[in-house]
C-alpha cells in the first residue's frame, strides 16, 4: 500500500443495456440504450492484493454522518460565520452545466455513503449541515422571507434528495410550531353557533 | 562473424555517433551471411553515402529550422502564430522504457570488462525507484468556480478589482466586472493585421454609483486596467426605489437592441440577460425583469441602453411634482391599504382628479404608447409536444397532484417506506 | 334479522347522499384517533369553573352591547391590522390621487379591514354525545370495523353535517366530535385546517410557544384548526389569555381579533385588574371605563353592576372606575395608583392646553 502512489480518479462507467428487462428506475423512455451513470469518486486506484487487505477499511463510510444537535451547534458557531458569512449557505455555490439554461438539479450527490460528484450541492458538500425540523436557522435560509415559500432547487442548487428532505423538515417544523406557516383568515358566521 | 557479433558491431558503430535520435536496428530471422553484408552495408552507408540529416543534426537545430523567423521577417510581422519549441524528452530517461529492456551499446555499455552484455530486461520495481519525477503539465492555475466568468476561462463576467485611486480618492467598496473582451484588428501598410484588445467594463459600489467604459490596448491586461480607470471617472448616480429596484417599467432602444425593463417586488431576483444582471449587481438592483430583443449580442448597446434607461427614470417625487397629485401605493401584502409614497413638494395638490383611463402607471413610460406584448406561457408546453411526451410526463409524475399530501403522510407516519413501496409494486404471485 | 341499515336521524335532509367509510383497526392505533371522551374530560378539568358549567357565555358574548364594548376596547391600528403578510410575490399598484380621493380610499380601507377584527366566538366546551340513536344487537358482528356514514350533500355546513357510526356491536350513534371533524376536513377541506391535530397544540410545544410570546400566531392557528367549542381550542386560548394576563403583554394582542375574547375571558373570570392597570397606564380612560361596564354586563348580579346603574353620570370615566374600585376590585392598591397617575397626567395636559390657548 505504501509503495503505490494513490491516484484520485473519477471513474465513470456507462452501463449499456439494450432492450433491457432491468429495473430501469432512472430511465426516461422505454427504448433506451443506456441507463444511468455510476460515479465513483475519490477512490484509490489499488492493486487487487491491496484491495483485499483494505477491504475492512472500505466498509466505513467516507462521508461523516452528523447528528442534528451537532449541526445546530455548528450553525450557531463562529466557524459557520467564518465560512459562509452573512449569506445563506446556497449563495456561494455555482452550478456546472453547459449552456445558458440550467437543467434540473441532480437526483443525489451521495451514493453508498460517499460523495459521488465533483460539485456536490450546498448541503451535501458540508457534512455538518443537516436538514432537521429543529435546525430552524438552517431551514430559514431556504425560505423566502417575503412570500414564505420554500425556494426552488433551481435557485439554491440542492439535489432532489435534499430538496425533499428540506420540504419534509420545514413541514415538520411548522407542525410543531417552530416555524410559522401562512394561515388564511377564518371568518365566522355567528348564526351557526347560536343553535 | 556470428550473428551476435554482426549485430554488436552495428550497435557499436551507431552508438559512436553523437546523434540522440536513434532507433535500434535489430536483425531478425536473417542468415549470418546476410547479416554480415547488411552490417557492412550499414556501416558503409552511415560513413560514406549519407546525405540525410539523421545522425547529424541535433534536436535543437531541427527546432530552430522550423520555428525561427529572421529579423527581416519579424519586422514584417511574421512568426506571431508560430509555436514555441518543445522539449520532447522532458521527463524521459533515455534508454529506459516501460518494459525496462536493456540494449547493450545503446542504453548501456556493450562490454563489461571483457564480457559481452546481453539484451535483458530490468525489473520494473527498480525502474520506478529511479524514475524521474513526473512534471505537472498545467501551465495556468485553475480558477475556482465562484470566480469564473460567464464561461470557461474567458474574461467576460469576471471581476477585476476596484479602480486605481486618484490622488486622495480611494474607490472603497467598488467592484469592476468585465462585460466584453474581444480582439479587434485593423490593417496597416507595414505590418499587415494589427491586433488589439477591446474591453467593456462596468464599475460600481452597489449603492447606486456606477459607470462603464470601453478601452483598447494591444495587451489584454492593459486594456482592462484602462477601461476600469476610465469607468471610475465616468460614474453616474442611479436613483433606486427602496434601494432594490427601478421606479417604473420602461423600454429603451439603442441601435438595433431593444430592452424592456419591468419593476419587480422584493424577493423576485434578477430575471435578466447576463449583461444586465451583472450591471444590476454592480449598481445594487436586486429585483428586476428585463428582456433584450433584436440585437441581443451587442453588449455595448445593451450596456449603453440600460444605463440610459436608468438615468431617464422618473422618481415618484418628480412624478408627484409634475402632476401635482399624491402618488399612492397599494400593496397586496398590506391588504391594499393606501400608502402615500410621494406628495407634491410645496403642498400644492390639484383638486381635480386624474382620469382613471388616462393614467396607467405600468405602461405610461413606453414611447408612442407601444406596450410590450405578453404571451401566456404554458409551463408544460414541452411536455405537450406530442402524445408520447404527455404520456411520459404522466408516467413520471404519478403524484403530480399529491406531492403535498405525500409529504403530509410522511409527517404523520402514514407513508410506507420506499422498500415497502417497491414490494407493493411487484406483481402478485 | 331486519337489515336496519337505514338509520333514523332527524337532522338528515331528504335528498342527502351518503358516503360511508370503514374505520379500520390500523387507523385506531394512530395518534389522531384518541377518543373524544378522553379529550373532553381533560379539557373540562382545565377550564372547569363553577360559573362556566352553569352559564353559557356565548349568548352574553353575542349581545350587541357587549360586542360594541369589545370592539371599542380592541382599538384599530390600520397598519397592524393590515399586515405585513406573507403572500405570493406581486407588484404594487400605483395611483395618482387628490386629497379627497386619498381620504376616501383610507376610510374605505378601514371599513374593509374591519372584518379582520371579527372576534372568534367565546363558547363553553361541547359535550360528547352519550345516548345512541338506535341499538340493534341483531346487527352485531356485521364486520370487523365500524362504519362511518357522512352526509356530503352540497350546501350543508360543517356544523350541521350528519356523521353517524354503526359500531361493531350494532349500535348506531352520532359520531364523536373528533371523528366528525376529521370527516369534515376530508370531505370539505379547508385551508389551514389539518386532518390530524398539529403537535403544536400539545402541552410541551404550546408552553414553548407561549414562553416565546408568539400569542397571535398560536391563536390564529387555533382558529383555523379548531371549532370555537372544541375543548382543545378552549384549552389553548385560555392558556394564552392567562399567560398574557400574567406577563402584562396586552399590547401584543391589542388591535387584533383576539383582544375582544381576551377581555371577555378576563371579565368572565372576574380578573380585569391587570388589563385595567395597563389601560390606565397608557392613558386610555375610555377603554378602562368600557372594560368596567363590560364587567358589569357580564355579571349583572354583582354589586358593581348595581352601583354603576345608580350613577347619575354614566359618561364620566373616572366615576365609573371608582365605583368598580369600591365594589368588586381585587387589587385595589394598584388600580387606585394607576387611576391617580392618569388623572394627574390628564390634568397637567389640560393645564398646558389651557395655557397655550
Amino acid at each position: 500500500m505504501a509503495a503505490s502512489i494513490p491516484m484520485i480518479n473519477t471513474i465513470m462507467k456507462r452501463i449499456l443495456i439494450l432492450g433491457s428487462k432491468h429495473n430501469t428506475g432512472q430511465c426516461r423512455t422505454t427504448n433506451l440504450t443506456w441507463c444511468r451513470t455510476l460515479m465513483q469518486s475519490q477512490r484509490r486506484y489499488q492493486e487487487e492484493s491491496e484491495a483485499q487487505e483494505n477491504s475492512e477499511e472500505d466498509l466505513t463510510p467516507k462521508r461523516k454522518i452528523v447528528d442534528p444537535e451537532t449541526s445546530i451547534r455548528y450553525v450557531h458557531s463562529p466557524e459557520f460565520v467564518k465560512g459562509y458569512g452573512d449569506k445563506p449557505v446556497w449563495f456561494h455555490y455555482r452550478r456546472n452545466f453547459k449552456g445558458k439554461i440550467p437543467p434540473p438539479t441532480r437526483e443525489n450527490c451521495i451514493r453508498q455513503g460517499e460523495i459521488a460528484t465533483a460539485s456536490p450541492c450546498p448541503i451535501c458538500r458540508d457534512e455538518y449541515l443537516v436538514l432537521d425540523a429543529k435546525n430552524i436557522k438552517l431551514l430559514e435560509q431556504f425560505i423566502c422571507p417575503h412570500s414564505g415559500e420554500i425556494f426552488d432547487s433551481m435557485k439554491t442548487g440542492l439535489c432532489q434528495t435534499q430538496q425533499k428532505a428540506l420540504t419534509v423538515s420545514v413541514m415538520r417544523a411548522q407542525d410543531q410550531g417552530l416555524l410559522e406557516m401562512k394561515l388564511p383568515f377564518r371568518t365566522y358566521d355567528y348564526e351557526d353557533y347560536k343553535s | 562473424m556470428s550473428f551476435k557479433m554482426a549485430a554488436t558491431s552495428v550497435y557499436r558503430v551507431l552508438a559512436c555517433s553523437r546523434s540522440k535520435l536513434l532507433t535500434p536496428f535489430v536483425c531478425r530471422g536473417v542468415s549470418p551471411n546476410v547479416s554480415q553484408i547488411a552490417a557492412r552495408q550499414l556501416t558503409l552507408i552511415s560513413v560514406r553515402c549519407s546525405t540525410s540529416f539523421v545522425g547529424k543534426v541535433t534536436a535543437n537545430e531541427l527546432w530552430e529550422g522550423v520555428t525561427s523567423v529572421s529579423n527581416a521577417g519579424r519586422k514584417r510581422g511574421r512568426g506571431k502564430s508560430v509555436k514555441r519549441k518543445l522539449d520532447l524528452n522532458r521527463g524521459q530517461r533515455i534508454g529506459m522504457g516501460k518494459s525496462g529492456m536493456v540494449f547493450p551499446g545503446l542504453t548501456g555499455p556493450a562490454l563489461v570488462g571483457k564480457k559481452l552484455v546481453d539484451i535483458h530486461q530490468v525489473k520494473p520495481q527498480e525502474e520506478e525507484e529511479t524514475a524521474a519525477p513526473v512534471i505537472p503539465k498545467r501551465k495556468t492555475l485553475k480558477i475556482p468556480a465562484l470566480q469564473r466568468g460567464y464561461s470557461g476561462r474567458k474574461y467576460p463576467g469576471t471581476s477585476i478589482g476596484s479602480p486605481d485611486p486618484i490622488n486622495d480618492y480611494v474607490f472603497e467598496d467598488f467592484d469592476t466586472k468585465v462585460l466584453e473582451y474581444k480582439m479587434v484588428s485593423h490593417m496597416t501598410g507595414n505590418l499587415g493585421r494589427k491586433m488589439r484588445v477591446s474591453t467593456l467594463v462596468v464599475t460600481g459600489n452597489k449603492q447606486g454609483l456606477a459607470g462603464y467604459a470601453v478601452a483598447k490596448s494591444p495587451m489584454g491586461k492593459a486594456a482592462l486596467r484602462k477601461a476600469k480607470n476610465m469607468a471610475g471617472q465616468r460614474l453616474q448616480f442611479i436613483e433606486l426605489y427602496e434601494g432594490h429596484t427601478v421606479f417604473h417599467n420602461f423600454a429603451v432602444t439603442e441601435g438595433r437592441t431593444k430592452i424592456f425593463v419591468e419593476k419587480m417586488p422584493k424577493g423576485y431576483g434578477l430575471d435578466c440577460h447576463r449583461i444586465i444582471k451583472t450591471i444590476c449587481e454592480i449598481i445594487g438592483i436586486q429585483d428586476l425583469q428585463a428582456k433584450v430583443e433584436g440585437s441581443d449580442g451587442n453588449v455595448q448597446n445593451i450596456c449603453k441602453g440600460f444605463f440610459r434607461g436608468l438615468m431617464e427614470q422618473e422618481t415618484h417625487q418628480s412624478l408627484a411634482d409634475r402632476v401635482k397629485l399624491h402618488v399612492v401605493e397599494f400593496r397586496p401584502e398590506l391588504e391594499n391599504v393606501p400608502v402615500v409614497v410621494a406628495s407634491p413638494s410645496h403642498g400644492e395638490v390639484n383638486l381635480e382628479p386624474i382620469k382613471e383611463e388616462a393614467f396607467d402607471f405600468d405602461n405610461m413610460y413606453y414611447e408612442d404608447g407601444k406596450i410590450p406584448l405578453k404571451k401566456a406561457e404554458d409551463p408544460l408546453r414541452l411536455h405537450r409536444q406530442t402524445e408520447a411526451h404527455w404520456r411520459t410526463y404522466l408516467k413520471n409524475n404519478r403524484d403530480r397532484n399529491q406531492v403535498q399530501a405525500r409529504y403530509q403522510r410522511m409527517i404523520y407516519g402514514l407513508e410506507p417506506s420506499s422498500e415497502e413501496l417497491k414490494q407493493r409494486a411487484k406483481p402478485l404471485k | 334479522m331486519a337489515a336496519s341499515t337505514t338509520f333514523r336521524c332527524s337532522s338528515l335532509s331528504s335528498a342527502c347522499r351518503l358516503l360511508f367509510q370503514k374505520q379500520t383497526a390500523g387507523y385506531r392505533q394512530l395518534r389522531f384517533l384518541s377518543s373524544s371522551s378522553q379529550d373532553n374530560s381533560a379539557s373540562d378539568a382545565v377550564s372547569a369553573a363553577p360559573e362556566n358549567e352553569e352559564r353559557d357565555p356565548f349568548p352574553v358574548f353575542v349581545q350587541p352591547r357587549v360586542q360594541e364594548l369589545l370592539t371599542r376596547i380592541t382599538g384599530f391600528d390600520l397598519m397592524k391590522v393590515a399586515g405585513p403578510q406573507k403572500k405570493p410575490l406581486q407588484r404594487p399598484i400605483y395611483k395618482l390621487m387628490t386629497d379627497e380621493q386619498l381620504n376616501a380610499e383610507l376610510s374605505s380601507a378601514k371599513e374593509r379591514l374591519q372584518h379582520r377584527l371579527q372576534m372568534p366566538p367565546y363558547m363553553k366546551p361541547r359535550r360528547p354525545h352519550l345516548t345512541p340513536l338506535s341499538v340493534d344487537p341483531e346487527l352485531a358482528g356485521f364486520d370487523k370495523s365500524n362504519y362511518v356514514f357522512v352526509d356530503i350533500s352540497f350546501g350543508v355546513k360543517d356544523r350541521k353535517r350528519s356523521v353517524v357510526i354503526r359500531e361493531v356491536d350494532g349500535t348506531l350513534r352520532v359520531a364523536p366530535w373528533d371523528v366528525k371533524e376529521r370527516m369534515n376536513q376530508i370531505y370539505n377541506p379547508r385551508e389551514g385546517r389539518h386532518v390530524v391535530k398539529p403537535s403544536m397544540f400539545e402541552e410541551a410545544n404550546l408552553e414553548r410557544m407561549i414562553s416565546e410570546k408568539r400569542y397571535q400566531y398560536v391563536l390564529d392557528r387555533a382558529c383555523c384548526q379548531f371549532e370555537p367549542d372544541d375543548p382543545d381550542f378552549i384549552r389553548t386560548t385560555h392558556r394564552v389569555y392567562n399567560a398574557v394576563d400574567q406577563c402584562g403583554d396586552y399590547e401584543h394582542l391589542r388591535s387584533t381579533r383576539h383582544f375582544g375574547p381576551l377581555a371577555f375571558y378576563l371579565a368572565w373570570h372576574s380578573s380585569i385588574d391587570g388589563l385595567l392597570v395597563d389601560m390606565l397606564d397608557r392613558d386610555k380612560a375610555q377603554d378602562a371605563r368600557d372594560l368596567v361596564v363590560l364587567f358589569a354586563d357580564v355579571h349583572p348580579d354583582s354589586s358593581c353592576a348595581a352601583a354603576i346603574s345608580e350613577l347619575p353620570q354614566q359618561d364620566d370615566d373616572v366615576a365609573v372606575i371608582k365605583t368598580y374600585l369600591a365594589t368588586d376590585c381585587k387589587n385595589k392598591d394598584k388600580v387606585e395608583l394607576s387611576l391617580r397617575a392618569m388623572v394627574d397626567s390628564q390634568r397637567s395636559k389640560g393645564k398646558t392646553q389651557n395655557s397655550s390657548l
